[in-house]
């Protein structure tokens, strides 16, 4: 696993092919690129097994790689039901280890975003991952009564174990303000959805750390490229950052950064533990520990 | 201007502007016409429609009468043994008479299209309907319309929303999807001056009217192969230029097909019954 999480381009690949143990892949996508061209990578990487249910609010006809296609409707029980007519019960996926699912919603903005939550939890599951498109142009309305609620975008980033964000492939962040001006008023330019896009990557680990990535892609060879930020290689810590802000002195040298390094946070010995979890405790010479009282122990 | 070289219209990579592979049996297209204030699609809906009947937009670039005696010829040397694709035209802003008389200007024979008027009386033939079977009865009527009905276009179907009070996703799923997986090729088209969308992280409170309103525009952007967008210019008004057509690859996939879009922008101009497209 170490290797994945310090090469990129394996570790998009891993996701793709669903090999990584991601239940929920989320492809969010814009008028500017669509998120149909992440949908036709996983097919693309996915293996031949794999039993893919399209379920369709807005294509037209099958896709080559569907197994199943299943037309979208109002009622998202009834949709529940219909795609897990195509899905294995919990017993048969227990048998059938080795057998992957895929549920591929092209756009999951028709699920209300109150049904929303309960939706992909009973679809996504270890034997079954959920691959759902949000176009994040398509605004959704909010009741004065659920101001507060959460929006579907929000709920669905919180929820899924990947995202993948698309964007048309720009040269500056110049070019993409101008790009969103145009299309707010869906002034369309001519060079979007192109073969070559950009796609951000973002990867939760168990543990809760999220990886990101940037990628310039290529959907005619299928090739990955990982772009180098520029600006998440400033450090956070640089002295000039502080510069102007304060009279005292917020640097560090480079003998306190060599310190500060070498400290062994206290949770990182958490992370030793094969399984579960335990109390790590380190007597201290001020700690009362009266052995003869059981209310005392730590452990 | 008059100097300035006129082009042929072209949308897709074999040269056409309707290639022949989106009419093959089980494959359906949707195409986005949108417009805003001032420039009127009927020309580029006009080009389409010739195009599907007599091959190729014959009135663009051509003088009236230029365009007349060459859709003679092509009519009559047309060869019998091709099947003749229909037009069907829904519109919820032009009566029967309009396009009648469109397509008499044009030299097309009535047998070649059909024409829906859901201008004319809408409200009181289906006042207390329910919406459902009012969009059910539609689609059934336009599908018996013409049984080979190649091209069917839609002319601002959003204001089924509001004539029926229903949402965005209603439309699309009970109107929209049945029609496009039932015709090869639909075309939308849309007004869209008053698009303004702020996205679905924008903090400010849109009236649910102009929510549903983006959301069908953007969902019939997403259902695209192709959009055609029509606006004026952005340095106000010229003598002898009326807009700019920019042609658009959509968000549907084309990879099922064997052609692509071609992604162009030209400058037009519209004088009497003729339209002139220059690149820009």
């Amino acid at each position: 696993m170490a290797s994945t999480s310090h090469n990129p381009a394996i570790l998009l690949r891993r996701v793709l092919s669903l090999r990584e143990n991601s239940p929920f892949v989320l492809v969010i996508d814009s008028i500017g690129r669509s998120g149909q061209c992440a949908l036709e990578e996983v097919a693309h990487e996915a293996e031949g097994s794999t039993t893919i249910i399209y379920v369709s609010f807005e294509t037209l006809q099958k896709p080559r790689y569907a197994t199943h296609f299943v037309d979208g409707c109002k009622s998202s029980s009834r949709l529940l039901t219909t795609i897990q007519s195509f899905l294995p019960s919990p017993e048969q996926s227990k048998l059938s280890a080795g057998s992957k699912y895929l549920v591929v919603i092209d756009s999951i903005n028709s699920i209300s975003s109150g049904s929303l939550v309960q939706f992909v939890t009973q679809l996504a599951s270890p034997s079954v991952t959920l691959l759902a498109v949000f176009h994040k142009d398509v605004p959704e309305y909010r009741s004065v009564e659920l101001e507060n609620y959460p929006s579907s975008l929000y709920l669905l980033k919180f929820m899924a174990s990947s995202i993948m964000e698309v964007r048309p492939f720009t040269i500056d962040s110049a070019a993409e303000q101008d790009l969103d001006s145009g299309l707010q008023k869906l002034d369309i330019p001519t060079g979007l959805n192109d073969s070559v896009y950009k796609l951000v990557l973002t990867n939760r680990r168990k543990s809760g750390r999220a990886l990101t990535y940037a990628f310039k892609c290529d959907a005619e060879t299928h090739s990955f490229t990982p772009i180098q930020n520029i600006d998440s290689t400033v450090d956070p810590e640089d002295s000039e950052a502080f510069e102007g802000l304060t009279t005292f002195n917020l640097g560090t040298s480079n003998k306190q950064k060599v310190a500060k390094e070498q400290v062994a946070l206290p949770f990182l010995e958490a992370q030793t533990f094969n399984t579960g979890g335990a109390i790590v405790y380190e007597f201290e010479k001020d700690d009362d520990y009266d052995e003869e009282d059981p209310y005392e122990d730590p452990f | 201007m008059a100097s300035v070289q006129k082009q042929e219209l072209t949308l897709f990579s074999d040269h056409s502007v309707l290639a022949e592979s989106l009419f093959e049996k089980d494959v359906h297209q949707i195409i986005l016409i949108t417009h805003k204030l001032g420039t009127s699609p009927i020309w580029l809906v006009n080009a389409l429609v010739e195009t599907l009947v007599f091959g190729a937009p014959l009135t663009l670039n051509e003088s009236h009468s230029g365009a007349v005696n060459r859709a003679r010829t092509r009519t009559t040397s047309q060869d019998t043994n091709r099947i003749r694709k229909a037009v069907t035209i829904a519109s919820w802003i032009h009566n029967d008479e309009f396009y009648h008389s469109a397509f008499g200007k044009l030299k097309i024979d009535p047998s070649n299209y059909s024409i829906n008027d859901y201008l004319t009386d809408f409200v009181l033939k289906n006042h207390g309907k329910p919406a459902s079977k009012v969009l059910k009865s539609i689609v059934q009527e336009l599908l018996s319309a013409q049984s080979q009905t190649g091209l069917l276009v839609l002319e601002q179907p959003e204001l089924l929303m509001h004539l029926l009070n229903i949402s965005s996703d209603e439309l699309h799923l009970d109107f929209i999807n049945p029609l496009a997986r039932a015709v090869p090729l639909l075309v939308v088209v849309s007004y869209t001056e008053s698009y303004d969308n702020p996205g679905t992280e924008a903090a400010e409170q849109v009236p649910r009217d102009t929510v549903e309103q983006i959301r069908f525009h953007t969902g019939c952007f997403f259902k695209s192969i192709a959009v055609l967008g029509i606006k004026p210019l952005a340095t106000g008004r010229a003598k002898d230029i009326t807009g700019i057509l920019t042609i658009c690859r959509g968000g549907a996939t084309t990879s099922h097909l064997p052609v692509d879009v071609v992604e162009n922008e030209y400058l037009f101009h519209t004088q009497k019954d003729t339209t002139k497209l220059f690149y820009r």
